[in-house]
């Protein structure tokens, strides 16, 4: 997708830029289940699902049906899912990775579909085996997967905590630490108000159909 | 958070805004924040470049950026409460009522 030919209206955001470009070296290493170039086809099958990409990368189809649903219906999704992936003899964590992947490349994305600027090439994978990060904490409680403590937004991924942390990252340039999302009279000292923001995330939610 | 931050801050918005795109959210930008909020995250190409040519006449550079980074946020956070089962909160109950949403029972907590 090429928006070349159209100025860019938006203001340059470094430290955004530079957290993404991180979130982006470790989409293509190696995570707790998957390869690198693993995880990099699982961004293309979302980028494919959203329609931002022609060519869709070679997955099981378990695996190609789960990244499009999280990527294009996440609304729709149910224990079942989790369960059938769990049938096929993957790990309920490998299932929480690719939902923190689909997640991640889906809001990258946005972002620069937003500002009105090319997406991000894809880096290339980095080689290396998964090694499991995973905190041991983590049990099952209110949701389909393991959380650290009962399962809240911040808390979703907190059973891979080295996903967790990179999405942290960016998201912290973008809106607001998990420490002041709830502080509603803290300035957050932003080009737009508090609640311009918060009119923002709640369209954005309700226009997926999310409740959060 | 919407509802929050309006009583924190002593604030005047329609919430109703958030379900109902015709009406005013009577927030600064709210109507020009709305209309880039659906271009991008129903990805409506045609409808994009207007909308972000509009905030941008209104607020400027850096309101079309922060506006992409926060929607950007939460298209991912969206995601990933819906995919690992994340109940809705029980205090957003009466909200979603006042918005005429109705929460899923696979979400009641």
């Amino acid at each position: 997708m090429s928006t070349a030919s159209q100025p860019v209206l938006a203001a340059p955001d470094p430290a955004a830029d530079a957290a993404i470009a991180d979130a982006l070296a470790n989409l293509a290493s190696a995570g707790s289940f998957f390869t690198g170039a693993q995880r990099l086809a699982l961004a293309r099958q979302t980028r494919f699902a959203r329609g931002l990409d022609a060519t869709a990368p070679d997955l099981p189809p378990l695996i190609a049906e789960s990244v499009s649903r999280v990527a294009v219906e996440a609304m729709h999704s149910r224990s079942e899912h989790v369960a059938a992936w769990q049938a096929e003899g993957l790990d309920v964590l490998a299932f929480v990775e690719m939902v923190a992947v689909v997640a991640q490349i889906s809001a990258i994305d946005s972002y620069r579909i937003g500002l009105g600027v090319d997406l991000d090439p894809l880096p290339a994978a980095v080689p290396g085996d998964p090694v499991p990060a995973v905190d041991e904490r983590a049990v099952t409680s209110n949701a389909w997967v393991p959380t650290v403590g009962v399962a809240l937004a911040p808390t979703a991924i907190s059973a891979l905590p080295d996903e967790k942390a990179i999405k942290n990252a960016v998201a912290k340039e973008w809106y607001l630490t998990d420490e002041f999302v709830h502080k509603y009279d803290v300035d957050p000292g932003r080009e737009l108000s508090r609640a311009q923001m918060e009119l923002v995330a709640s369209r954005t939610s309700y226009l997926n159909e999310c409740f959060f | 958070m919407l509802r929050e931050n309006i009583n924190a801050n002593n604030q005047t918005v329609n919430i109703l805004a958030i379900t109902d795109g015709a009406l005013d959210p009577l927030v600064p930008l709210g109507r020009e924040l709305v209309d880039f909020v659906d271009a991008v995250v129903l990805l409506d190409f045609d409808e994009l470049p207007i909308a972000r040519q509009k905030l941008f006449d209104a607020g400027g550079p850096g309101a079309v950026t922060r506006a992409a980074a926060v929607c950007a946020g939460f298209e991912g956070t969206n995601r990933i409460v819906d995919a690992v089962g994340v109940p809705v909160n029980k205090r957003y109950y009466d909200i979603a009522d006042e918005l005429k949403v109705t929460i899923p029972p696979h979400l009641r907590g």
